[in-house]
Parts: C-alpha cells; structure tokens; sequence
C-alpha cells in the first residue's frame, strides 16, 4: 500500500512545479516558517516549504521472559529480544507542503520509523491536496490522518507533546494513523471559541502480529465524524467511527486458516454449539465495529492536563470489544515540565462461547475441537492492563526537547497484554508488572 | 543489571539536574508593541484579534483578504512576556503549539529574523507583515504600532 502513495506524492509535487507561476506569484504567503528551510529561488520559496521532525529514543526495561512494544504490528520489542533499544520509539520524518494554486495546496509527509520488522525504510504517512472553498470550509482527498484519538494528527511529532510516547495501553486499541480517502471540514469562530468539525470517510489496512505463524491483515471501510471547541486553554474533542472491516489473509494465516477448517468440519459433523460458535467467531465475515472517544485538554503557562476516553466495540468475537483512558497532569518548572500519567484498558463484558465436546467422537474431531476451544478461549481471553507513568519534558534549546520517561505496566493473571509479544507461557499466563525506562530526544526542522 | 542499563537509569536524573542548573532566569521585557506593514488599512486592533492571529484562529487583518504574514521577536524575553500576555501559554508551550499547527496543515508559523534590524527591515518590506517586539522596533518607517501592552 505505501508504493502507489510514494507514487502520488511524487505526482502531488509534480503538480505544484508544473502549476502557472502567475497563480502564486501574487500570493502573499509567508517566506518560509522559521524552523524550516528553503529554496533560494523566489518562485519555488513561495510555493514549496519542507520541514521536518525526529526523535531519537533509547528504551530499556526489567522485562526478560517477554518483549513490550509499542505498536500493534511490531514483531519485536525490548526485554526478551534485546535489552536496550534505540529504534522502537525512534521516528525520522520530514513534510513538504506545496502551493498549487491560491485555494489547492499539497502536503506530503515521509516518515521512517520501526513498524513491523527492524526496517526504517520511509513509507509515505500523508498525501493529500487540499481545496480551500473560503476561511471556512476545506476538503481533502488523499492519504489522511485516521483520526483516532484526541492527539492523533500529531501522535508521532515528540516534540508537540508533553509525554515522550502516547500511552501504549489505549493507543494499541486503534492501530491506524492514516487512511485513503477524503474528509470535509469545517473552521468557525463563536465568540472566543475555535469550533472544528470534519466528517471524513477512507479505506485502510494494517497488520496486527501475534505470533510467527498468525499475522492478521486487517482491510477496514471507515466513516469518521469528529468534533473540537477550543477556548483560552482547553479545549475538548469528540469522535465517532463506524468501522467496517474483514480480515484480508485468513487462508495465510496459519492459525486462523486451522480454525475455519476445524470449525466447518464440527459444523458437518453437526456437534452441539458448533453452529454458535461459528456465528459468534467468523474470520472470513465482515466485522463491524464503533470506535469512540472524548478527549480534553488544558494548556496552561505552568500546568499541562490531558485526558481522554476511548471504547471499542466489535460485533461477534474476532475482536474484544474495550474500554480505555487515560490522564495526564504536568507542571511547568523553569525549563523542566514533570509529569505523571495512568492510562488502562479493559476488556468488555465477558462473551461466553460455547465449548464443543467432541468426546467419543473418531478422529479427527476431537483434534478439531480441542483446536476451536483453544482459540475460543483465547477470543475470551482478558486483555486488561494498565501503566502509570513518571516523566519529564526538558526544553533546554529551541526547536529541541529531552525527555524521559518510566512507565510501570501491570497486566492481570491470564492477560496477555497488547503491548506484550513473544511472551514465554508461564509469564503470559501469570500476573506481572514490567518497569520500562526511556530517555528521548525530540526535534523539529 | 548490564551496564547499558545502569546508565539508562542513572541517565534521566542526570539530565533534570543539569537542565535545573543550567536554566537561565527570564528577565523583565518591559512594554510590548504590535505593527503591520504600512500599507494595510488596519489602524488599530484589540488584544482578542492579536491573540487570533498569532495563534493562527485569524489568518487575515480585520477588513482585508490578504493572509497575514507573523514575526516573532527575536529577544526571547518578549517573545515570552508576549505570549504569555496575549495567549496566556509560554515561548516553549507556543513552539510546540505552532509544530501541531504546522505539520497539519492548520496554519504557517511565525517566522524569527535573526536581530531587530533585520525584524524591522522585513517588516517594512512585506505586504502583510504582523510582528511584535519593543516599542522602539515597531515605530520605524514603513511598519504602523496597531496595539501595545503595558509595563
């Protein structure tokens, strides 16, 4: 998915170098922004700006018989694979934005960071034009921010935030940062309020590792409607998301593949709650599924408040339905700004499924249903957990944060954990608590 | 414990103790003053127009159409006395504000000429310019004050 959009944006800049110079030579847009640099020429500083941000992280914990990760598609983290690492919360991007013509401009944004493998190769995170009807109204078409949570469009700029990483917990409830498709938007003043709206829709994909052998490529049709006010300092922000997705490799994921075949062939065989269960989990189906959030922030000269909402909630059982938030209180000290953060999860009510007894039955039956029942219990599995955060943002120069960050994550008896991958059994299975230190430094350019 | 990991965890408080101790104290920045180019028509604006527009909520001067373009003062110590008066957020606080705004396309920051001079100068020379800095910076020829803050 991320050639044909290197693809578009190379065309997007295509498109600002070949539009009429008379268009924006008579727009009075600024020079340049001051951390940014650009072209000499006139004309091309005028229609091109290039900026960029980083953040170089170390991150080590106490965790041995597993890996914590960060996102959902990492195969590897730090503790069991290795002790120290420098890439999981790195990030290398860099924007250009173009001027197309006085209401059209383009913006296209390369980000380099570890997703699935150890591979930093930049994948295009956004390409999109936008049109300018006034002051107003806008629309976009392209690959756009997934609006997920309240800081979303900025989840993976350090330097915009307090924390030195958006808490892991609930951010792993929605994985998605970018969608394709488009949105229309809304800016409006109502006495000292700034009111935003936007009602996008877009297609995504994106791959969720388990283990080795089961790799799930999730293929999701979105309709998202979000809403901010924003006053002095606060400023509170709404969203709904109608997800409509399937699971896009079940005949290549080995683990899935073996459940539909051992759940059709007890469906044949006619055992009791098999045909519920097969209702209930179905990887070849379509999933539905509401994402929502609130969220609120204060910004104020000394104290720094954040906190938000989150619920998930998925038809069948392919995907638990959860519920999680978290909240974040700082306060500024000279140049020093220490915080504290708790964020949880829970998972939702408990489903119960059906368990098939296949007892007395000739093989290979019973091999199939010790196959669904283990995958129904890991469906109903609890995937609680819950971290609180120690942290501090140090702003020793411009355009340049250091920060670092303790996270002390517990999850249950019988919890995998999301943000856990290649856990040994015992501990996976058993209660446990992992203590993660990360030092950082954040950057724009 | 490897070492690798004795010094990731020795590493933070060393960093918060350096910082402490390296923190300059912020000297007072006396009176603020905001000017436009000579050619806008805008005589005057009020405090609640200066904050839209040095948050990017206004991107145009009260009865024009033309986008405005931002300086910020180069002396740190008004930059931080502005912002704090006006949007009631800190010099850093308001960086990090106009990265979010940059990198999603909500809005264009202020740009930071390295000197008054060049400040001044630049003012003078682009149509839609909105700065602040001292009093002194924006009575120049080619830059008209809008608007000051008090002592």
């Amino acid at each position: 998915m991320r050639k044909p959009f290197a693809l578009l944006a190379a065309c997007l800049m295509l498109a600002g170098m070949v539009a009429p110079a008379s268009v924006v030579a008579g727009e009075a847009d600024p020079d340049q922004p001051s951390s940014a640099w650009s072209f000499d020429a006139p004309a091309l500083r005028e229609r091109f700006r290039i900026a960029g941000f980083g953040t170089l992280a170390a991150t080590t914990t106490s965790l041995e018989d597993a890996d914590y990760r960060t996102r959902i598609e990492q195969r590897e983290g730090v503790g069991r694979t290795e002790s120290t690492s420098l890439g999981m919360d790195s990030v290398l991007a860099a924007q250009l934005d173009a001027r197309i013509t006085a209401e059209v401009t383009a913006t296209v944004q390369l980000v380099s960071r570890r997703v699935e493998f150890d591979d930093y190769s930049p994948g295009t995170e956004w390409a999109y034009l936008k049109y300018w009807s006034d002051e107003n109204w806008y629309l976009r078409a392209g690959r756009l921010v997934a609006p997920a949570f309240y800081n979303s469009n900025v989840r993976s700029i350090g330097y915009a935030q307090t924390w030195l990483r958006p808490p892991v917990d609930v951010y792993l409830l929605n994985p998605l940062t970018w969608m394709e498709g488009g949105d229309i938007g809304s800016v409006f003043r109502a006495g000292d309020a700034t009111i935003r709206a936007a009602l996008a829709y877009g297609t995504a994909d994106t791959r969720i590792y388990v283990t080795e052998t089961s790799v799930s490529e999730l293929v999701y049709r979105n309709w998202i409607a979000h809403a901010s006010l924003e006053t002095g300092p606060h400023r509170v922000r709404a969203m709904v998301w109608d997800i409509r997705g399937r699971i896009g490799n079940v005949p290549d994921n080995q683990i899935l593949s073996l459940f539909e075949t051992s759940i059709d062939a007890l469906v044949a065989a006619g055992l009791p709650g098999a045909s519920t269960l097969r209702g209930e989990i179905a990887y070849t189906e379509p999933i539905q599924a509401w994402f929502h959030n609130v969220g609120y922030g204060f910004m104020h000269p000394v104290w720094v408040v954040e906190a938000e909402l989150v619920q998930r909630w998925v038809s069948g059982t392919a995907i638990q339905d959860a519920i999680g938030g978290y909240v974040l209180a700082g306060r500024r000290i000279a140049h020093v700004t220490p915080y504290l953060m708790y964020s949880e999860v829970r998972s939702g009510e408990d489903k119960t499924l059906p368990r098939i007894d296949a007892s007395g039955q000739a093989m290979p039956l019973p091999f199939h249903a010790a196959v669904v029942n283990t995958i129904a219990d890991v469906m109903t599995t609890n995937r609680s957990s819950h971290t609180i955060a120690m942290g501090a943002r140090i702003d020793p120069m411009e355009n340049l944060a250091v920060k670092a960050q303790w996270d002390h994550v517990r999850k249950p008896m019988g919890s995998p954990g999301d943000m856990f991958v290649n856990a040994d059994p015992v501990w996976g299975a058993t209660r446990q608590s992992v203590n993660v230190l990360t030092v950082a430094v954040d950057f724009v350019f | 414990m490897p070492a690798s990991r004795a010094l990731m965890m020795t590493l933070p408080l060393i960093l918060a103790v350096a910082c402490l101790l390296l923190s300059p104290t912020t000297r007072a920045a006396g009176s603020v003053s905001v000017g436009v180019n000579e050619s806008e028509s805008v005589m005057e604006l009020t405090e609640d127009q200066v904050r839209d527009l040095f948050m990017g909520k206004k991107i145009v001067l009260p009865g024009n159409s033309q986008r405005v373009v931002l300086f910020d003062c180069p002396d740190k110590a008004v930059r931080e006395a502005f912002y704090q008066r006006v949007a009631k957020r800190t010099d850093v606080q308001m960086r990090a504000y106009w990265t979010r705004m940059q990198f999603t396309g909500e809005g264009i920051p202020p740009q930071k000429p390295a000197d008054s001079n060049e400040l001044r100068q630049r003012m003078a020379s682009t149509q839609g310019a909105v700065g602040y800095c001292k009093p002194v910076d924006m009575n120049v020829p080619g830059v008209r004050p809008v608007w000051q803050s008090g002592e």
